[in-house]
């Protein structure tokens, strides 16, 4: 059979340190071409960091390189794109003229994806490698540490499930931006530094004293100093590993040696140069967490991501469903932290995505909408943590201050507004935390909320009396036939107080009907 | 990178390049002086040298004086302060000045025999002289403006490069004035005046008007005229850093060059010393000359006519097609013999093209071809010199008007071509073209093109890279090599290239490609470093290097430092050769030769023995520090087996040649290679070559049942 044309696609990223375009024609996840890629230093990061804002010289520039990139765009036919925008333009307080500057000036419209997205973005890509070169399959878990200029990710993978995840705002720039020249000239400089880092990522630590044997698979542009200090060669689509004691080494020497030390020896430029060593302390505090094997450095970068990501929604794989599994296996985690009925959410769960599945054309919602509510299922009573007055509320603010890999903060705000409506009353116009939703969103916390109620009505007792359950469609009527062995009185009048929300809705009233098994 | 092994970066290891430049336009005249050689053709390799001295004291002498009146005090690799070099540049000319004018003497005695002369007007018998009157009346007379040079009038700014006359007036009360005529550039230098014989008779311009100046001057009389020509500074000065525009930055300062200050004065044999020291007075005190004293060296007494470079036009005029050389023309590249289709058959196996001898015609169908194909979604390529209407500019226009996104890079800072680039910039411009001037700072002086092309399978690029320009005039006189391909690995890096011209990108990581100023040189150290490891390890080390000039010293260290290694280095350089060959302990493994013949060989090749995994590469840079350090360049290697034999084969050739060789020795002199044996003229028998390669298959039949014969070279 003839093989159908493969199908294009642009990759472009406008970070803190980087602006670049990746343009690659593919078929499947490993069956892809990388046409032609393009990247130019930047220094957007600095300036936000600086002064919270992006000046209109830096974004003309910008701009320039993007009409330019629109143009390398044309010249392969991609109409495809996805343009990403990261830690400067997500925090620089202009960020709403900027983006509105590229789309006038290069017609491109602009992602800014918050900080657990872009771990998310990298995660994907490089989960994915080191899953082909299979150390995924080996004993001991890999701790994925991301460290973009603006933020420091930490994932730990451990058979096929997320056990820890964290993410917090210090990168490589961010730390050298904390001190200014002076500082970083003092003799205490040092000293200084190393402390500062340990406050920050000291919380890590308590979670990471309990593994053993880790890979640490490091990514993040500062790793290519590391490589490059080690003689290597710039990474090349496979993984570069590094032993302990060979970073050891480096790490003494680094220590020893002056900014214009490092400019000779390694031939860094003075820019490059000042982030050798806020790095190096730092790779040194995550490698003291806890007891490793090796280093392991994958190619991958957030552009990367952004690829690997189109292709996994656009092409058929199955390690979407993988990764899937991943990101509900945090949401137990999370869970857990919090000491919730795991038998009651797996039962909330299954009830809630039984509904959803069959409300097929009734609710019109995909498989995004499916994730939210999945993992909304899962955490919606981890409030009762904090109180068991108004749970339902600490379960809000609980999933609003978890970092959940794989989610927005848009999307998490709806997981939040989930939980927060499973039990009591209903989404008001008066209440903050559902009217700064759009209206789009609002909409579907009310449908998802509805799904859940019912679904938590069907367990509410925590008995798990009920061992299966099957959902029709008869007119404007959902009967929801179950069987138990037990008496579920409790459930049935439950269910009956809650399905006026879940008509209201839908326009559809749901009837709980029990088959004795 | 280690650094230069101080014991061979010494003085008396090199060459001075000005003087070595010298040398190779010496071996351009000594052209002239072969008999065998069709008259014309020796009368236009005279015309050859005339114009590279005209660049070599515009931009090489001009550059000098510049340094020598900045006070810089600089010595060259070879020792040599500017002031030494200035003065043996000019001991050094003079020389081939006077040898010049002697060829040129024994041409036209030949001529003569040939029934071709040139006289003066006194000469002519009374008919021809009635034309030539009316002639200067009719035509010369209403372009000349004489300028009187006196008090209120100041000695005018002469044009670069402009014959003039120097006239010496008196009137009856024995006062006398000089006065300025400048011979106009828009006539015909040399005037063929009617004759009735067989004979065809050739008047100059100059004298023409120097018989019928006392018309421009009326109740004066002329005393006495000279004729003289002035040679300036030419080279732009072009603030690129702070230019907003390069296109109207480029155009300014090319309206300056016609300024610049003097540097060569020549002056005809026959003027008095008065007229003489009249115009050199007038030349220093004019605005910006170089400090007192200067011209001095360069004041030339020509014998003969001034500006040669006339000849060329002269060499070409119709009826003497016996006198030249029989026109040869390209063949259809042997491997394009039996292929239609250009695409189809660069995506089978990659296709090298070896011009002259191989037509350039292909490079332009390539482009035209992508212009049409409607599968064919963008065209990039550089573009340097690309001569007078030229079909790739119009295939590019074309591309874009078929809404092809076309990238051009014009390099606007092409010597001498920079208004010719400037129009084709605008032209392509408006065809809509994305066209974008390269950067700050760089030439772009590779030549690549790049076709990106949608097909059944995915997108396709298609490359071609050469060691000569995109130029279909040159690529008919100049020996280059070229390649085609459409392995990926040069396709991406070519995207690569151009996205770093475009300013898309920052210098990525290369995979088959190295370029200027990124590592060429690193790499060609590394490729000397690896034969000399070889060597070391007794396995032998072997580089043949062909290049146009040899000055880059780190290059010429680690080629010295290869020879005391054993490696074995033979060097075909056509012109500046700054590496001194054959010098015990130092280079007695190296030699050096030049071709200099019909063709002007102009490709850049290398060959390194690495082991018996032979390599062999490609390039658009000499070793010279400013193509290595200053412009942006491309060294490729061949892969395909037959290409890397191919080019084997003519390395072979060129090092057998003693036809037109020359044999560099270590004092720096340059002798003809040995006759004996089997002549063989390499230029000669690769145009044979390609001739039967292009008949193809058929004729191949018919010469199996041809008696073979001893091959004759």
């Amino acid at each position: 059979m003839a093989k159908h044309a493969p199908d294009l696609f642009a990759a472009i990223h406008v970070g803190s340190e980087m602006v670049g375009v990746q343009i690659v024609e593919y078929r499947s996840l490993d069956d892809f071409r990388i046409l032609d890629q393009a990247w130019r230093q930047v220094m957007l990061g600095e300036e936000t960091f600086k002064t919270g804002r992006i000046s209109f010289g830096a974004i003309t520039h910008i701009c320039e390189l993007l009409k330019g990139y629109r143009r390398l765009l044309s010249e392969y036919g991609v109409r495809d794109y996805r343009l990403v925008a990261t830690t400067a333009i997500r925090e620089a307080q202009n960020q709403a003229y900027i983006i509105d500057q590229i789309r006038v000036k290069t017609g491109f419209s602009v992602d800014v994806v918050d900080m657990p997205q872009e771990i998310f973005y990298k995660y994907l890509a490089l989960f994915l490698s080191v899953h082909r070169h299979g150390l995924t399959a080996r004993k001991g878990g890999l701790l994925f540490v991301d460290i973009s200029s603006g933020g420091l990710g930490i994932t730990l993978y451990k058979e096929g499930v997320l056990t820890y995840q964290q993410n917090i705002h210090i990168g490589a720039l961010r730390i050298k931006e904390s001190f200014d020249k002076k500082q970083r000239d003092s003799a205490y400089f040092l000293q200084a530094l190393s402390e500062y880092i340990y406050s920050t990522i000291e919380p890590v630590e308590h979670e990471m004293r309990k593994h053993k044997n880790m890979y640490l698979v490091l990514s993040g542009t500062e790793t290519r100093l590391l490589l490059k200090m080690l003689g290597r060669e710039e990474p090349n689509g496979e993984l570069s590993f590094v032993s302990l004691e060979e970073f050891t080494a480096i790490y003494e020497q680094v220590m020893t040696l002056t900014l214009g030390q490092l400019t000779k020896r390694f031939g860094f430029t003075e820019q490059k140069a000042e982030m050798v060593l806020p790095t190096i302390v730092l790779y040194q505090h995550i490698l003291s967490l806890a007891q490793f094997q090796e280093i392991v450095i994958p190619a991958d970068q957030f552009i990367d991501g952004i690829r690997v990501l189109h292709i996994m929604e656009r092409a058929k794989d199955e390690r979407r469903e993988l990764i899937e599994e991943q990101i509900v296996s945090l949401a137990h985690t999370i869970g857990r932290k919090y000491q919730y009925d795991e038998v009651h959410a797996a039962d909330v769960t299954r009830w809630a995505l039984l509904i959803f599945d069959r409300m097929g054309r009734v609710h019109g919602l995909g498989k995004r909408e499916r994730r939210l509510l999945r993992v909304a299922a899962i955490l919606h009573d981890i409030g009762k943590f904090i109180s068991l007055r108004r749970h339902y509320f600490y379960s809000y603010r609980l999933i609003l201050s978890s970092d959940i890999l794989g989610f927005s903060e848009k999307e998490k705000w709806v997981m939040a507004n989930v939980a927060h409506y499973h039990d009591k009353g209903t989404p008001k116009e008066t209440e903050h935390n559902f009217t700064a939703l759009s209206l789009k969103e609002q909409v579907l916390v009310s449908k998802l909320a509805a799904i859940i109620r019912l679904a938590d009505a069907l367990d509410c007792s925590r008995g798990q009396k009920i061992s299966h359950a099957d959902v029709n469609f008869r007119g404007d009527e959902m009967q929801v036939t179950v069987i138990a062995q037990q008496d579920i009185s409790l459930e049935e009048w439950t269910f009956a107080a809650r399905s006026q929300f879940f008509e209201d809705v839908f326009g559809i009233k749901a009837i709980l009907k029990r088959n004795a098994g | 990178m280690k650094p230069m092994d101080k014991q061979l970066d010494r003085p008396e290891h090199f060459f001075n390049r000005e003087l070595s430049w010298l040398k190779f336009n010496k071996r351009v005249l000594g052209e002239a002086d072969v008999t065998i050689n069709p008259l014309l053709e020796r009368l236009k390799f005279l015309a050859i040298t005339a114009s590279n001295l005209d660049e070599f004291f515009m931009i090489r002498v001009a550059g000098l004086k510049h340094l020598l009146e900045g006070g810089v005090p600089k010595t060259d690799a070879a020792g040599l302060s500017v002031q030494e070099q200035l003065q043996r540049i000019s001991n050094d000319n003079h020389e081939l000045v006077r040898q010049q004018y002697r060829s040129l003497r024994g041409i036209l005695q030949e001529l003569e025999k040939n029934h071709i002369t040139f006289c003066d007007v006194e000469e002519l018998g009374p008919e021809s002289r009635k034309w030539v009157q009316e002639y200067f009346f009719r035509t010369i007379f209403p372009v000349v403006t004489p300028m009187a040079v006196n008090a209120s009038h100041p000695f005018p700014f002469l044009a670069n490069r402009s014959l003039n006359l120097v006239v010496t007036l008196v009137r009856e009360k024995g006062e006398s004035v000089t006065a300025v005529i400048q011979v106009p550039a828009v006539l015909s230098r040399i005037v063929e005046v009617p004759y009735n014989d067989d004979v065809r008779q050739f008047v100059f311009l100059e004298d023409i008007i120097r018989y019928y100046c006392s018309h421009f001057f009326h109740g004066y009389a002329v005393k006495e005229v000279a004729y003289f020509r002035i040679t300036r500074n030419a080279d732009l000065f072009i603030d690129e850093e702070d230019a907003e525009d390069l296109l109207a930055e480029v155009e300014k300062s090319l309206r300056q060059r016609r300024r610049g200050q003097a540097v060569r004065l020549e002056f005809g044999k026959h003027g008095s010393k008065i007229l003489r020291e009249f115009i050199i007075n007038s030349l220093r005190n004019e605005e910006d000359s170089i400090g007192d004293g200067d011209i001095d060296n360069d004041i030339y007494e020509i014998n003969g006519p001034i500006d040669c470079t006339c000849f060329f036009k002269f060499a070409d005029t119709a009826g003497f097609e016996t006198l030249r050389h029989s026109p040869t023309y390209p063949q259809l590249p042997m491997e394009l013999v039996g292929k239609d289709d250009l695409f189809d058959a660069i995506r089978e196996r990659d296709i090298m093209l070896h011009h002259p001898y191989e037509s350039f015609e292909p490079v332009v169908r390539f482009i035209r071809q992508a212009a049409e194909d409607p599968n064919v979604l963008a065209i990039k390529q550089t573009l340097y010199r690309v001569g007078g209407n030229s079909p790739i500019v119009k295939a590019l226009a074309l591309a874009a008007e078929n809404g092809k996104q076309v990238t051009v890079l014009v390099e606007l800072k092409a010597r001498f071509d920079e208004e010719n680039n400037i129009l084709w910039a605008r032209q392509l411009e408006e065809a809509g073209c994305h066209v974008i001037y390269g950067l700050v700072g760089l030439k772009t002086h590779a030549k690549m093109a790049l076709v990106v092309r949608k097909e059944t399978d995915g997108i396709k690029r298609y490359v071609h890279m050469a060691t000569g320009n995109y130029n279909n005039s040159t690529a008919k006189i100049y020996t280059d090599l070229g390649l085609f391909t459409a392995n990926d690995q040069f396709g991406a890096d070519a995207s690569a290239f151009f996205n770093v011209l475009s300013g898309y990108s920052d210098p990525p990581e290369l995979r088959k490609l190295v370029m200027a100023p990124l590592g060429l040189r690193e790499k060609i150290m590394e490729l000397i470093d690896r034969e000399i490891e070889f060597a070391s390890m007794g396995r032998g080390g072997r580089i043949i290097a062909k290049m146009n000039s040899l000055v880059d010293r780190q290059c010429v260290t680690k080629l010295y430092e290869a020879s005391q290694k054993g490696v074995k280095v033979d060097l075909i350089v056509r012109g500046i050769c700054s590496l001194r060959p054959g010098v015990r302990g130092i280079s007695e493994n190296i030699s050096v030769r030049s071709i200099v013949g019909r063709f002007l060989e102009h490709s850049r090749s290398f060959y390194f023995l690495n082991g018996g995994e032979e390599k062999v590469y490609l390039s658009s840079a000499d070793w010279m520090p400013r193509n290595l350090n200053e412009r942006v360049e491309l060294l490729f290697p061949l892969e395909d087996p037959q290409h890397i034999a191919r080019v084997k084969e003519l390395f072979d050739l060129q090092l057998q040649d003693n036809q037109k060789a020359y044999v560099m020795r270590s004092d720096g002199t340059y002798r003809r290679a040995d006759r004996r044996g089997q002549a063989v003229h390499c230029q000669h028998a690769l145009y044979q070559q390609a001739q039967a390669a292009a008949k193809g298959q058929e004729i191949s039949i018919k010469q199996r049942l041809q008696p073979m014969y001893r091959k004759e070279e």
